[in-house]
């Protein structure tokens, strides 16, 4: 800043004893955001030519800041997403082969009972679903045993003896349907999520870690139950656990 | 082709090159940000029956970008992501660099600390609110607004500009 314009700021800051805002709040609003104006600051400025140059050139830096941002993008990019979410779905087999299809799955069906739904890998897919729903861990809710035990009746489950500190309960939209989401905080393991898979779906035990979750699907009671901890070695006490308190209706 | 296929489509289309320069500034590299927008595209097909709000999509994909971008970290680097490095913070002080192009710009913006640059990224390249910035970071708005003000304060001291004027104020 040179001297002349020292003058202007001076006279702008000692007009702000009877404004809103100062010349310090309105600085530190152009660096938040130099696109932003309130009439509070749009009050200020049109009194401060000091901060309105401020302004004018942080949105200069912006726009050089905007232009080096714009690195250029791969050729093809999207081209190649649709292509991989194309070679990943089944659709792409649906032109040849969709009438041999529906006969062989109507044979199956019939002779061997099979189920309809698509078979998925369950414990990886409750894994990713708990990593994606952080703010169900973080919850810090104190919900009723009896609203999961309405729930659970959905699936043909009841609660035997209570399972905790109920956190987080909800219904959640998963492959082919709607599941339960439930998060208890445990004494011995501190949270463990419940995962029911939407009725009918048909689930592979397994075992799944995504990032820092480890979940396991099994079936129990004739149920497909899947449990979710952030310690390996938890999982199977944490499964054992769940068995005992659930029921069938 | 299903309504499903066809949102995809368009989200694709509208949003994997801001995705793609996301993805850059925060691996500072073109190969590993090409792949993590494709994985992270994949990602967003698998799970796109979740995706209750279509207003909230964009915001949504850079989310998926970015967590598909730290399940790559260690633990040691997702904490070093979050945390302000004050001697990063006087490193470009010196304002020495000649700031007069875009590839210079670039040169700095790559050296800049993380947690100050991928809000700036997000702000400026994405148009994101700084409350939709604290959502996608997982923190609050007003520690958003204050690493927005380092961060450009920190670009300036780069820049080369006057750091008595803003002293003065």
């Amino acid at each position: 800043m040179t001297d002349a314009k020292k003058p202007a700021m001076t006279r702008a800051t000692a007009n702000t004893t009877t404004s809103a805002m100062t010349c310090l709040d309105v600085r530190r609003q152009q660096l938040a955001n130099p696109d932003t104006q309130s009439a509070a600051m749009h009050a200020h400025l049109s009194q401060c030519e000091s901060c309105r140059e401020h302004g004018e050139r942080l949105l200069a830096q912006d726009a050089r800041l905007r232009d080096a941002l714009q690195v250029p993008v791969p050729e093809g990019l999207v081209e190649r997403a649709l292509l991989r979410r194309q070679l990943r779905s089944p659709q792409r087999f649906r032109n040849w082969m969709i009438a041999a299809s529906v006969a062989c799955l109507a044979l199956f069906a019939a002779w061997w009972q099979l189920p309809w739904s698509q078979s998925r890998d369950w414990a990886l897919l409750v894994a990713e679903h708990v990593a994606d729903e952080p703010a169900a861990l973080a919850a810090r809710g104190e919900i009723a045993a009896a609203e999961l035990n309405k729930l659970l009746h959905s699936w043909g489950l009841a609660l035997r003896e209570p399972l905790g500190k109920l956190r987080y309960l909800d219904r959640c939209a998963m492959p082919d349907g709607r599941g339960l989401h439930a998060v208890i905080a445990t004494e011995q393991w501190g949270l463990v999520t419940l995962i029911l898979p939407p009725a009918g779906v048909e689930v592979v035990p397994g075992e799944a870690q995504y990032g820092d979750f480890h979940a396991a699907a099994f079936h129990s009671q004739g149920r497909a139950i899947a449990v979710v901890t952030a310690d390996a070695a938890q999982l199977s006490d944490a499964r054992q656990w769940l068995e005992t308190r659930l029921t069938a209706l | 082709m299903t309504v499903a296929t066809r949102t995809y489509e368009l989200a694709v289309r509208a949003y994997a090159k801001d995705l793609y320069r996301y993805a850059y500034w925060l691996c500072r590299n073109g190969s590993q940000a090409d792949d993590l927008v494709q994985d992270a595209l994949l990602r967003a097909w698998k799970h796109w029956h979740r995706l209750e709000d279509a207003q909230a999509v964009k915001a949504w994909l850079f989310r998926i970008v970015r967590r598909e971008f730290l399940r790559q970290l260690t633990r040691t680097q997702r904490q070093a992501m979050d945390q302000l490095d004050d001697d990063m913070l006087q490193a470009a002080s010196d304002g020495s660099a000649d700031m007069a192009d875009t590839l210079a710009i670039r040169q700095l913006l790559l050296q800049a600390p993380a947690s100050l640059r991928e809000p700036l990224v997000l702000q400026v390249l994405g148009g994101f609110s700084s409350a939709e910035i604290a959502g996608l970071l997982g923190t609050r708005d007003g520690a958003v607004m204050t690493r927005l003000t380092r961060a450009r304060q920190w670009l300036r001291r780069a820049f080369g500009a006057d750091a008595q004027e803003e002293r003065s104020a």
